[in-house]
């Protein structure tokens, strides 16, 4: 059996996920998608491939407080696919004002939910009015943009183009990388929403280049920070392994998320790891084309990230040849 | 109406069409029943011989089953209702907690009580008197149940540790505390002990006299369904490679060493059931495999099921001589234990 694709949806209050939810659930697109909901949530949908959950999350007995996960999805997830015959695709949408972290890290952490799911992409929806307020009252807002893949603009028609330019600049701030949407009553493709495979490790061929230059930058916006690591050099497998898995360990806490792509000498494959928190997956991409030119670069988004250090310590893992 | 195929040596083969969740018999061994993953139930007359649908869950999924002990089924479902199917194939909603997946379920040893879990709370029913009490809220969501052997207490798995209810007297429940998510309680057959597996990759056994918890730690896989062999010596769990006893209490040693045989290299066992006649347990596999494996001896041996599809659920008759498999792509097989063994 294939793993089915699970999509997590995060978004603040009243930015637009019912509507979205409702479009997946209703336009004739000839595919079974299954929703867990929020049973508290805002979304009143009633469908027979809508299922309602709590949010139960516990923590892991590892030690480290940010390995939360939910158990409501274990069982939940685990039921849908078992029972609900062929379905294309899961989506789980989180309360207003939910971490996402712990939807995130329970496919990493339950092997089961493992095998039979393959994580697609996070994909949050805000309200391109009332984005700027809201990042500014709160944590959440902000977490949801960090951790996505893709960001629906939503509400387009009610700010001018000013406004959108300012809304767009700033989820830039916090997440280079994310993909923005701008959509009209959540108005978007939905090849755009499901089967993105942002998690898929194959897809992963480069880290957006206008967000790299030779060396490190940095976007700060609070405490939420990105750090970008660029070289044309390869790198010393073992001492990055060694590094990146202390680094991790020691402060994953404060990463939100984290990925990179890595040329190892002799290597024709593109080593690849992303991760969140201190959970990091790690293997062999696509191969290098020929003549391409190779490097490795690594995008670390997190709080109070010393983006000097990290510059030493990625150049201390690079080959000097 | 689906008919049988004969597989050889006391093995008949069903197609049932959807995935079969779990398994039970009835009071009397003469029927079994499948809770299916498109809301019917499948009946089987063990004689008769031919699959009879229900459909007590339209439009959802039949998540656990039960036979009540004056004929007929009580199966939850994803719709969180929970149905009575008489022997005459008329469904009744008996309760209904809308939004909850009516999903753990256990009965006692007598057939006479049955506990249900719907979110934090529990509702146990006395199906002689035809009342329901509730049990909880808990902590966390309910994830597993099981009676003690005598019936007298009911235990209670959720995030943060078991609830041990007293039913005779209803008050506060007993809690243990075990940090993270606890499953697939199992009372030991002479009620001292009670087991329950844990998230990560562990089980904790409970003496129930002294309340001491002991930790196996270490497991190469969740652990999600336990059983204990006959005369209470040994547990076993899934989501192993093999089938390994644990002996209790030796186990509460350092670095206790388990009695580990009939080794899979492919497959993880999925699905287990230990009968409660003779020393043998039921153990199923990823890879479809069933093994028929011998507590005494510790030999197993494998039953003849074509190996194709992971093994969903397992349960042995309440005499012990036949065992119903459910297999994930919808198949279902009945072992006639006497007329395998009579027929070597």
């Amino acid at each position: 059996m294939l793993p089915i694709p699970v999509t997590v949806l995060t978004g603040y209050l009243g930015a637009g996920k019912t509507t979205l939810l409702n479009r997946i659930l209703t336009q004739e697109h000839g595919k079974r998608y299954a929703v867990i909901v929020n049973e508290f949530g805002e979304v009143g949908i009633d469908n027979e491939l809508v299922a309602h959950s709590d949010e139960e999350i516990f923590e892991m007995n590892n030690g480290c407080i940010c390995c939360t996960v939910r158990g409501d999805l274990i069982r939940m997830v685990g039921g849908l696919i078992r029972r609900k015959g062929q379905l294309d695709g899961v989506i789980i949408e989180t309360t207003g004002l939910a971490d996402p972290a712990p939807v995130i890290q329970t496919f990493f952490l339950d092997q089961e939910t493992k095998e039979r799911t393959a994580l697609d992409a996070v994909v949050a929806v805000v309200d391109s009015r009332h984005f700027q307020g809201q990042l500014e009252r709160s944590a959440e807002a902000r977490e949801q943009v960090i951790f996505a893949d893709a960001v629906i603009l939503n509400k387009c028609d009610l700010v001018d183009e000013a406004g959108l330019e300012e809304a767009r600049a700033r989820i830039r701030e916090l997440n280079p990388s994310v993909e923005i949407i701008p959509a009209t009553r959540c108005d978007v493709p939905l090849e755009k929403v499901m089967g993105r495979r942002s998690f898929d490790l194959l897809r992963l061929l480069d880290i957006e280049p206008e967000l790299l230059d030779e060396g490190a930058h940095e976007h700060s916006h609070g405490h939420v920070q990105s750090v970008s690591l660029v070289s044309d050099k390869a790198v010393d497998f073992e001492r990055f392994k060694k590094w990146i898995g202390e680094f991790l360990n020691a402060q994953g806490q404060n990463v939100y998320r984290c990925k990179g792509i890595l040329h190892l000498p002799g290597e024709k494959q593109r080593l690849v790891f992303q991760g969140v928190h201190m959970l990091m997956e790690m293997g062999f991409g696509m191969p290098w084309k020929e003549g391409e030119q190779r490097g490795s670069k690594a995008v670390f988004i997190g709080r109070g990230l010393d983006s000097l250090a990290l510059q030493i310590a990625f150049r201390d893992c690079l080959v000097t040849s | 109406m689906t008919a049988a195929r004969e597989l050889g040596s006391g093995m008949l083969e069903w197609d049932l069409g959807a995935y079969p969740e779990r398994a039970a018999f009835s009071a009397d061994s003469a029927e079994m029943a499948f809770a299916l993953g498109d809301g019917r139930i499948a009946v089987i007359d063990l004689d008769g011989l031919e699959a009879r649908f229900r459909a007590p869950h339209e439009g959802g999924s039949c998540m656990s089953l039960a036979a009540h002990p004056k004929g007929g089924w009580l199966s939850g479902g994803d719709d969180g209702r929970l149905v009575y199917t008489s022997p005459a194939g008329e469904c009744t909603v008996v309760h209904e907690v809308p939004g909850h997946w009516l999903e753990v379920m256990a009965v006692s040893q007598d057939g006479g009580t049955l506990a249900v879990a719907a979110g934090r709370t529990v509702l146990v029913f006395d199906l002689g008197l035809g009342s329901m009490t509730e049990y909880g809220p808990h902590q966390g969501n309910v994830s597993g149940l099981a009676f003690s052997p005598a019936g007298g207490i009911l235990a209670a798995t959720h995030v943060g540790g078991v609830s041990l209810w007293d039913l005779d007297e209803p008050s506060e429940p007993i809690f243990l505390e075990l940090r993270g998510l606890n499953l697939a309680p199992a009372f030991s057959p002479d009620g001292n002990f009670l087991t329950c597996g844990h998230q990560e990759n562990a089980i904790h056994v409970v003496d129930l006299a002294s309340r001491k918890v002991f930790q196996l730690g270490g497991l190469p896989a969740k652990p999600g369904q336990l059983g204990w062999s006959l005369d209470g010596r040994y547990l076993l769990h899934t989501g192993t490679r093999a089938v390994v006893c644990w002996p209790v209490p030796e186990c509460f040693s350092q670095n206790p060493e388990p009695v580990a045989f009939a080794v899979q290299e492919e497959a993880r066992m999925t699905a287990l059931a230990a009968n409660t006649r003779i020393p043998f347990a039921a153990a199923g596999f990823g890879d479809g495999t069933v093994l028929l494996a011998e507590l005494k001896r510790f030999t197993a041996f494998p039953l003849g099921l074509d190996p194709v599809s992971p093994v969903s659920c397992l349960c042995w008759s309440g005499a012990g001589l036949h065992l119903a498999c459910g297999m994930e792509d919808g198949r279902a097989a009945l072992l006639d234990l006497g007329k395998m063994l009579s027929e070597g």
